[in-house]
Order: C-alpha cells, then sequence, then structure tokens
C-alpha cells in the first residue's frame, strides 16, 4: 500500500480492508499509522541485516542490500516522506544506517586502512542507501543488483581511473 | 549556466505582486524568512500560512499579497537554490578530463549547510511525485548526464577501464555527492567527520578507491 500511494496516501481503512482486516482489528495491533511504519520498518531492518551479516563479501553485500530493499520497497519509499528530524522514524533510520555501517566494516577492513574504515564504511552505506531510494521510487532501470554491486565493489577497491 | 529551458521560473501568481516599496520588499523579504525557518523546524507538510504568518509578524493576508499558497512560497524559495545549484554544482574535470571531486563536495556542503532547512523540505516532499520531485529529479539527472559523459569520454582514451558501466557507476558516483551531505547536513546523522575530510574521503574513493596504498 505505501508503495503504491505513498504513506500519506495510504489510508489505514484501505490498509487494513487489503489485509482482510476491519480498522478496529489493525488497531488492536497497532496504535497507529506510525506505530504500523515502525514495525514495517523493523521488519526491514531485520531482513537487511540478516542479508548483510550473511554475506561473505562486500560485493555480495551490497546485492543483498539492494535486494532486501527491493523486497521492502514501499517501505524504503515511505521512509523518505517521514524523514523528518526528532521524529522516531528519523531515530529508527539512523540507528539502521550505524548497524549496516558496522556490518560492512567487517569487509571494508580488508581493503581499507584501519584508520578510514569506520569513515569509508558510512560513505559505502550511504551510497548503497540512496541508489536503493532512487531505485525504490522508479527513477532508474531495475538493473540485476549483482551488476550494480560490481560496479560499486569495483569503485571501492580501484575507484574511477585505471586500465 | 542557464537553467534547463523545461523548468518554468518562479513568477508571481495571479493577482499577487513582488513588492514595490522598499517596506513592502522588507515585508515580503520577512515572510520568504520565516518560511524558511518554519519549514525547517516543523517540516513542509505540517506548515501552514498561519505559521509562516505569525513567526513574521504579519497578517496572513499579508503573505497571500505575494505568495498563492504554501507551495508557492516554497516554489519562490527553490528557485533561487535551483539556480545556485544549476551554477555551483557542476561536475568539473581538470585539464586531463579526470574529475575534481574535492571542491565540488565542498561546494555541495555549503549549499546544504546555508539551505538546510529548504533541503530538509524538499526531501521530505521528493514522494510522493509532486512538481518538487521534478525539479529535485531534473537536477539530480543532468549530474548523471554529466557524469556519465565524463566517463564516456575517460573510457575514449583509455583512462577509466572499458569494463565499467558508465551509466551504473555515474548513479552510483551522484549518489555518493548527494546522500553523504544530506546525512550530514540535513539529518545530522554524522557530525564527527569534517567537511575536508568527507571532501576528501568521496575524491579518494573516485580517483584511486578506498583499496589503494595511500
Amino acid at each position: 500500500m505505501f508503495d503504491e500511494r505513498g504513506y500519506s496516501g495510504a489510508r489505514l481503512t484501505d490498509i487494513s480492508a487489503r489485509a482482510g482486516l476491519t480498522t478496529g482489528a489493525f488497531y488492536r495491533h497497532f496504535s497507529s499509522k506510525s506505530d504500523f511504519f515502525a514495525a514495517l520498518f523493523t521488519e526491514y531492518g531485520q531482513d537487511l541485516i540478516c542479508a548483510l551479516d550473511a554475506a561473505s563479501s562486500l560485493s555480495m553485500q551490497i546485492e543483498g542490500w539492494l535486494l532486501a530493499a527491493r523486497q521492502h520497497r514501499g517501505v524504503v519509499r515511505a521512509t523518505q516522506e517521514v524523514a523528518r528530524i526528532g521524529t522516531g522514524e528519523d531515530k529508527l533510520r539512523s540507528q539502521l544506517r550505524a548497524q549496516c555501517a558496522l556490518l560492512l566494516s567487517k569487509h571494508m577492513e580488508e581493503l581499507v586502512d584501519p584508520s578510514m574504515v569506520s569513515m569509508s564504511s558510512e560513505l559505502v552505506a550511504d551510497v548503497v542507501a540512496q541508489y536503493a531510494l532512487i531505485e525504490s521510487a522508479g527513477w532508474v532501470p531495475m538493473r540485476e543488483a549483482q551488476a550494480v554491486a560490481t560496479e560499486l565493489d569495483c569503485l571501492i577497491r580501484r575507484g574511477l581511473y585505471g586500465p | 549556466m542557464t537553467p534547463i529551458a523545461s523548468q518554468a521560473r518562479w513568477s508571481p501568481a495571479a493577482g499577487r505582486s513582488l513588492a514595490s516599496s522598499s517596506r513592502g520588499r522588507r515585508t515580503r523579504d520577512k515572510v520568504l524568512e520565516s518560511a524558511i525557518v518554519v519549514f525547517g523546524e516543523r517540516g513542509f507538510k505540517a506548515s501552514t500560512v498561519l505559521d509562516i504568518a505569525n513567526h513574521a509578524g504579519t497578517a496572513s493576508g499579508t503573505v497571500y499579497q505575494y505568495f498563492e499558497d504554501k507551495n508557492d512560497l516554497f516554489r519562490c524559495l527553490l528557485q533561487d537554490l535551483t539556480d545556485r545549484l544549476y551554477q555551483e554544482t557542476r561536475m568539473p574535470v581538470d585539464t586531463n578530463g579526470r574529475l575534481v571531486a574535492r571542491e565540488s563536495v565542498l561546494a555541495y556542503l555549503r549549499l546544504y549547510r546555508d539551505h538546510a532547512s529548504i533541503f530538509r523540505a524538499w526531501w521530505e516532499l521528493l514522494e510522493p511525485r509532486t512538481e518538487f520531485t521534478e525539479s529535485w529529479l531534473a537536477l539530480h539527472n543532468r549530474s548523471v548526464g554529466q557524469m556519465v559523459a565524463v566517463i564516456n569520454d575517460g573510457k575514449k582514451w583509455g583512462a577509466i577501464r572499458q569494463s565499467l558501466n558508465p551509466e551504473i557507476t555515474a548513479e552510483l558516483i551522484v549518489a555518493a555527492f548527494e546522500r553523504p551531505v544530506y546525512v550530514k547536513d540535513v539529518l545530522g546523522w554524522s557530525n564527527e567527520i569534517t567537511d575536508e575530510e568527507l571532501a576528501g574521503l568521496i575524491s579518494q574513493l573516485l580517483e584511486e578507491g578506498f583499496a589503494a596504498p595511500i
């Protein structure tokens, strides 16, 4: 529903109806739409963390991230809309970013000078998050996740220039 | 550099005016300044024209003298910002055709910091798609297009490896410009990294990658 209509456009009655619930039943599970969003975002975060944790290389982590974001496309799109600072959603996002950067650093350590691991892992996390956002909004064609991961992995290893 | 032709420039809506007297201009400027503050504090959607008028110490009728509605106010603020973005954030190359990322990142950081409230409201307005999404996408796509051209040139003279996919890499590089600056200046999640460090980091990513010996 968030995928089709965005966060503010998705009404609770429609979300409930789609799930075969009454609005009353919805409210037995979630206290509000923002509570519902938090639950979906947490689910996305868990899948993302599992994917990053399970991947055996940086490239596979990036690929896994993109695939997890595709699985939760509506949530990824909606996060942009609820990006307001100081809200609970904002806090969830910044925590997830920190966790993802930390997981990326496991494989970044193998490549990067120790003093740069944390900064460069955060940068890579931001790049992948941005690409996933743009993809979720349909602003780039849907590409093979593996192809995108390979390009970013090469950039991280070798930069743009070189034979 | 002129803004792209398909983008209509902002001008007062029907029945509204640019202030003609100096007192009127001061009032109008105050309304715009207040709009920046209110959008920054509450976000775009939660702000009302009345909030802006109250902050500016005028009646909402005064705001409507110059602007049609909240969208019109934001459109006016965005005009000035997009003009600067078009001028100041090109993807510069050196005499050898290699990207010089450092200065460009620093320019982005300055612009985002000076206009953090507007950027914050702008990113908030990207979804669902509106006219403000279109202006953001136009800038984004311009950057991606410039980057694709730089990469294709580099491949032509063998400075850039042939196996590299220009469209994907251009998109990733533009992401590396947009997101970390937004995260640092607008969201404030990464205040421990300095502007110089961030510019150096992005520049290194493009020039030699992170794995190269330093």
